[in-house]
């Protein structure tokens, strides 16, 4: 029998990150995922010959650099690409385009208003400063601040004594972006009604909140949680840039790949875990689907909460509680995806010729009300009537996406529920789904139709089979106030261990979720690291 | 030394609601001179008794008083003034379709009629309930000018000595959704249901909408202390004629029918007001009481304002949910299932959660739902003198009831109480037989009538950001103003339903001089 040092059950951005830094630090790392292809929800796909996209996201796709460096993967062939702007559209012809620099972003705000594009100088600095605030908290553990044991007790005094070091108007902001709706935030900013859509579309992608809904301003500053540096910098500057990797995402899944590989670590597809061998309490190692057993002393989980324990053990091996706790974790399917191999570049007639805007991304106008109303849609089990459409033409950027002229197009469906009420995704409800996405990018983009070659629609079932994802919900469990920090996995038990010794949850599930992306594999590895130190000590 | 300034008054109170009146009762009661000026003839806002019908009497907008602190009826000497509470203590049930009804004990109790595991989860829950609602109420106490530092060590070592809650369930419990954590809890629809519409009634948020469990721990905490909900004799109109009473018995003046159009600000000081007739009536201090909106934008204007100051009351959003309907009947609905002893009780009228949510999502879109979620009283049964004899009143809050509902009120009106009616029908079968006179107030008639903008009873919606500073601008001191002399005593500085909480508040930070 094989014997490790650790096993990563799942080959995800996290999954791969934490076995590279496992592997890096000397330990025999071995990843195992059940498909032939790795990266989970974030995996790429070939939809037609020569036409490479990512299968489930949109495409926008990075990794703190804090993680790049420690893994130095410019040497394993990473590099990123940057794409400037993102536009939305309305069939009136009327656009909002982001823009890098700053003054061409009031310029272009200022077409649609003068003070919302003054208050966008605000309203960036804001939010900026909120990522900045919120930046120190993504690394490490929540750790358990929140126990009942004097160590914790004595960690929560320190921890208020650092908050209160905060000015009253610090603190007035951090309460207000956390407990604010999107909507009142924006409204508290802008008043034109396109700009507050054109931010909040893409904050809004992934969750299940509505415009409307309290806690949901938060989602408003992720997007500058990237511009720890170089942007935050330049006060004077635009909206943030979108990173991708050059070759796709499975470009940056194999620079990972190749990290753990060079450090001596492996990974094997094809290879489910179907159990994890418990012994004294403790857990020994994994067994495979073909009955294989491979011994480890530590055993981390990319997969999902529910998937981690109610999938991988006997429900009698778990300690009282956990099943009725991991029960509780929300996870939700949101959103869906249609994939286009497209023979020519589409055309937006109300765009001024050779506008640059729409590498970045194109986004379907609707208003703050409207996305409202396709959340209570989703609420309600309704196949969306107006979906929020987000679409991505990552082959602008990187032409080895592509034969030679030919593009390839993400386009992302917000507020799809996983089950209907009414019932099943037939396939009749399927298509037309798909058709009255078409119909509605065909508003802005009359030739679309006549250059697909080929097209996909993935539901959140979809996802749920393939990528393995409870429920479809890309970040494996609903990213809403309450199960966030200290309470991400588990209701006031933020942390990368689990109540069963030598099992760990290294994926979205734990913090800080899809906040930051590998940062839960790697805050896992950390973890690890510093108790197999202590052990070493001791 | 100065020159002394005489003024007329020491203090003006605005807005004869009951935060006005109980602030103004409680400021006499110290010894100032004090002038309150209310704009309509009827003193109390919305704690009023009328006439619906020659010789039927109902509290026509609130029906009960949510949470009078005892300790204030005795200080201000209520009793005295004429303010008197029937023999029962006032019950709250959830009346079930099929007569099983559950009674909701107050605080920790046990409650009878649940499965055994509802049973045991509800004495769990309740008193994670009150360990978090007794957490949160120190953390509210905290003012903007508090080091945050020490007050979170506080709140921190209390925390630490409470048996049934941690520190870390407040951080979980609070933004999450109050569905969720029912239906984690509960099996029973019916209580899941009930507890929800107890928490959100008045709200415009869904039961599945993040942060509405806080507004569980909100409504818990106001109750804790010995303040429940009762219901005066007379009607909520009693409590407004008492608190009068305390406020001439000191020497008091009261003066209805007087409209503020200015507060007067003078070297950066409230130094009187003016009224709608031009009369200028000065005074040391003014203490408003209606909402912080219209009195610091419209009354003080925004040019006397710090432009953040005045942005953060203009992000101020009022939304009404709901509608209120009083009925005259000519008898004694049968309740099913139900001793008529307890027919005066407080009832709290939906299936499930479910109905509820659905409720909420047909508000959300503009429109009425079949069956809506509904507080239910009928004051008569304990009040005799409210009915002609063996007639009785109903008094219903209807919840999710849209300010501006698709198609208009004129159209929307008569299906609004069509579906109150038909849905009590389940309840109390005889129900429509007996209606002999009605009014039917809609969150537009609520806004006109008792001045509530968008007919919101809280003068501005209630969410997270509010409730966890409860100040209607977060830059504000205290339930000053930052204007010197002008302090805020309305729902929008401390909400809370008919408590006159958000008043006293005010009037205390005014008699220690400290804004």
């Amino acid at each position: 029998m094989k014997r490790h040092d650790a096993i990563v059950i799942g080959a995800g951005v996290n999954g791969l990150t934490a076995a590279a830094y496992l592997a890096r630090s000397g330990l025999r790392v071995l990843v195992l995922d059940r498909n032939a292809r790795a990266g989970g929800g974030d995996m790429g796909y070939e939809i037609a010959p020569g036409f490479r996209l990512s299968r489930f996201a949109l495409g926008h796709m990075g990794l703190p650099s804090g993680i790049v460096t420690d893994l130095d993967l410019a040497r394993h062939g990473l590099r990123f690409l940057r794409a400037e702007g993102g536009v939305t559209m309305r069939p009136d012809g009327s656009y909002l385009a982001s823009y890098r620099d700053g003054d061409v972003q009031r310029r272009e705000l200022a077409r649609h208003s003068a003070r919302d594009a003054d208050a966008f100088i605000r309203y960036r600095r804001d939010k900026l400063a909120d990522a900045q605030r919120l930046a120190p908290l993504l690394t490490g553990g929540m750790d358990d601040v929140v126990g009942r044991n004097f160590s914790a007790f004595r960690r929560r005094l320190a921890l208020a004594g650092k908050l209160g070091a905060m000015g009253p108007a610090d603190i007035i902001e951090a309460s207000r972006i956390w407990t604010q709706s999107m909507a009142q935030t924006l409204d508290d900013y802008f008043e034109n009604d396109l700009v507050k859509a054109h931010l909040a579309g893409p904050a809004l992608m992934g969750a299940t909140l509505g415009p409307s809904s309290q806690t949901g301003a938060s989602r408003l500053i992720t997007g500058f949680l990237g511009l720890q540096g170089r942007g935050a910098q330049d006060a004077a500057a635009g909206l943030p840039d979108h990173v991708m990797p050059l070759g796709g995402p499975d470009a940056l899944l194999d620079a990972l790949r190749h990290a753990i590989e060079a450090a001596g670590g492996s990974l094997r597809l094809e290879a489910e875990v179907t159990d994890v061998m418990i012994r004294d309490s403790r857990v020994r190692g994994v067994v495979l689907a073909d009955g294989e057993e491979i011994e480890a002393d530590a055993v981390l989980s990319d997969l999902d909460l529910k998937r981690s324990f109610l999938g991988l053990f006997q429900w009698k091996d778990l300690p009282d509680g956990l099943v009725t706790k991991t029960g509780a974790f929300r996870t939700t399917g949101a959103v869906a995806k249609i994939n286009l191999a497209l023979d020519g570049l589409p055309s937006f007639p109300s765009l001024p010729q050779g506008c640059g805007a729409i590498a970045g991304g194109l986004m379907l106008g609707t208003s703050l009300d409207e996305m409202d109303r396709a959340y209570d849609d989703w609420r309600d089990g309704l196949p969306p009537r107006g979906p929020l459409i987000q679409a991505f033409l990552p082959s602008l950027t990187d032409s080895t996406l592509a034969p030679q002229g030919k593009h390839v197009m993400s386009v992302m469906l917000q507020f799809v529920p996983q089950t209907l009420y009414e019932g099943d995704w037939t396939v009749a409800r399927r298509t037309e789904l798909t058709k009255r996405v078409m119909d509605r990018l065909a508003e802005i983009s009359p030739d679309l139709d006549r250059l697909v070659i080929a097209s996909e629609l993935l539901l959140p079932g979809d996802m749920e089979n393939e990528a393995g994802l409870t429920a479809g919900d890309l970040a494996q469990g609903e990213m809403t106030l309450d199960q966030m920090f200290v309470n991400r996995p588990f209701a006031a038990g933020g942390s990368y261990e689990t109540p069963l010794r030598n099992f760990y949850i290294c994926s979205s599930s734990a913090h800080p979720g899809t906040l930051a992306a590998g940062m839960a594999g790697a805050n896992a590895a950390a973890r690890i690291l510093s108790m197999g130190r202590k052990r070493a000590a001791s | 030394m100065s020159t002394v300034k005489t003024h007329s008054y020491d203090v003006i109170v605005i807005g004869a609601g009951h935060n006005g009146l109980v602030a103004a009762a409680t400021l006499a009661r110290a010894g100032k001179r004090v002038l309150l000026l209310e704009r309509s003839q009827q003193m109390g806002g919305a704690m009023a008794t009328a006439e619906i019908s020659p010789g039927y009497r109902v509290s026509t907008a609130a029906h009960m008083i949510d949470a009078l602190p005892p300790r204030l009826e005795r200080q201000l000497r209520l009793k005295k003034y004429g303010l008197r509470y029937g023999k029962q203590p006032l019950l709250t049930m959830a009346l079930n379709r099929d007569g099983k009804h559950l009674t909701l004990p107050a605080g920790n109790k046990p409650m009878e009629g649940l499965s055994a595991s509802d049973g045991e989860a509800y004495i769990r829950f309740a008193r994670q309930r009150e360990g978090l609602a007794r957490l949160l109420s120190h953390a509210m106490a905290q003012r903007a000018g508090d080091n945050l530092g020490h007050s979170l060590q506080r709140l921190i070592w209390r925390a630490a000595f409470m048996r049934h809650v941690a520190i870390g369930e407040l951080t979980q419990f609070a933004p999450a959704r109050l569905g969720d954590i029912l239906d984690r809890e509960f099996e029973s629809p019916l209580l899941k249901g009930a507890l929800a519409l107890d928490a959100l009634i008045g709200q415009a948020e869904g039961p599945y909408e993040p942060g509405t469990a806080l507004q569980l721990l909100h409504k818990t905490s106001q109750r804790q202390g010995g303040a429940r909900q009762r219901v005066p004799l007379g009607g909520l109109g009693a409590l407004a004629e008492a608190l009068c009473g305390a406020i001439l018995a000191r020497g008091g003046e009261i003066r209805p029918g007087v409209e503020v159009s200015k507060i007067i600000v003078h070297g950066g000081h409230a130094a009187g007001v003016e009224t709608a007739s031009g009369e200028k009536i000065t005074a040391a201090q003014v203490l408003s009481c209606i909402d912080a909106r219209t009195t610091m934008l419209d009354l003080v204007g925004a040019a006397c304002l710090d432009t953040g100051l005045a942005k953060s009351f203009r992000q101020i959003r009022h939304r009404g949910a709901t509608a209120k309907i009083n009925l005259a009947l000519d008898g004694l609905p049968t309740i099913a299932g139900l001793a008529p002893a307890l027919a005066g009780s407080r009832f709290l009228i939906v299936p499930s959660l479910k109905e509820l949510d659905e409720a909420c999502l047909a508000f959300r879109r503009g429109g009425l739902t079949t069956e809506p979620p509904m507080e239910v009283h009928l004051p008569s049964v304990n009040d005799a003198t409210l009915a002609p004899d063996g007639q009785h009143v109903i008094s219903i809050i209807v919840q999710y009831v849209p300010h501006d509902v698709t198609g208009g009120w004129n159209t929307a009106h008569e299906k609004l109480v069509q579906n109150v009616v038909q849905t009590l029908t389940l309840y109390m079968p005889d129900i429509a037989s007996r209606i002999v006179a009605g009014e039917v107030l809609t969150p537009p008639d609520i806004e006109m009538k008792y001045s509530l903008t968008q007919g919101d009873w809280h003068h501005g919606v209630l969410d997270m950001a509010r409730l966890l500073t409860l100040k209607p601008a977060a830059l504000m001191e205290g339930y000053g103003s930052t204007i010197p002399g002008l302090y805020l005593g309305g729902a929008a500085a401390m909400a809370g339903g008919i408590s006159g909480s958000a008043g006293e508040a005010a009037a205390r930070a005014m008699l220690k001089g400290r804004a």
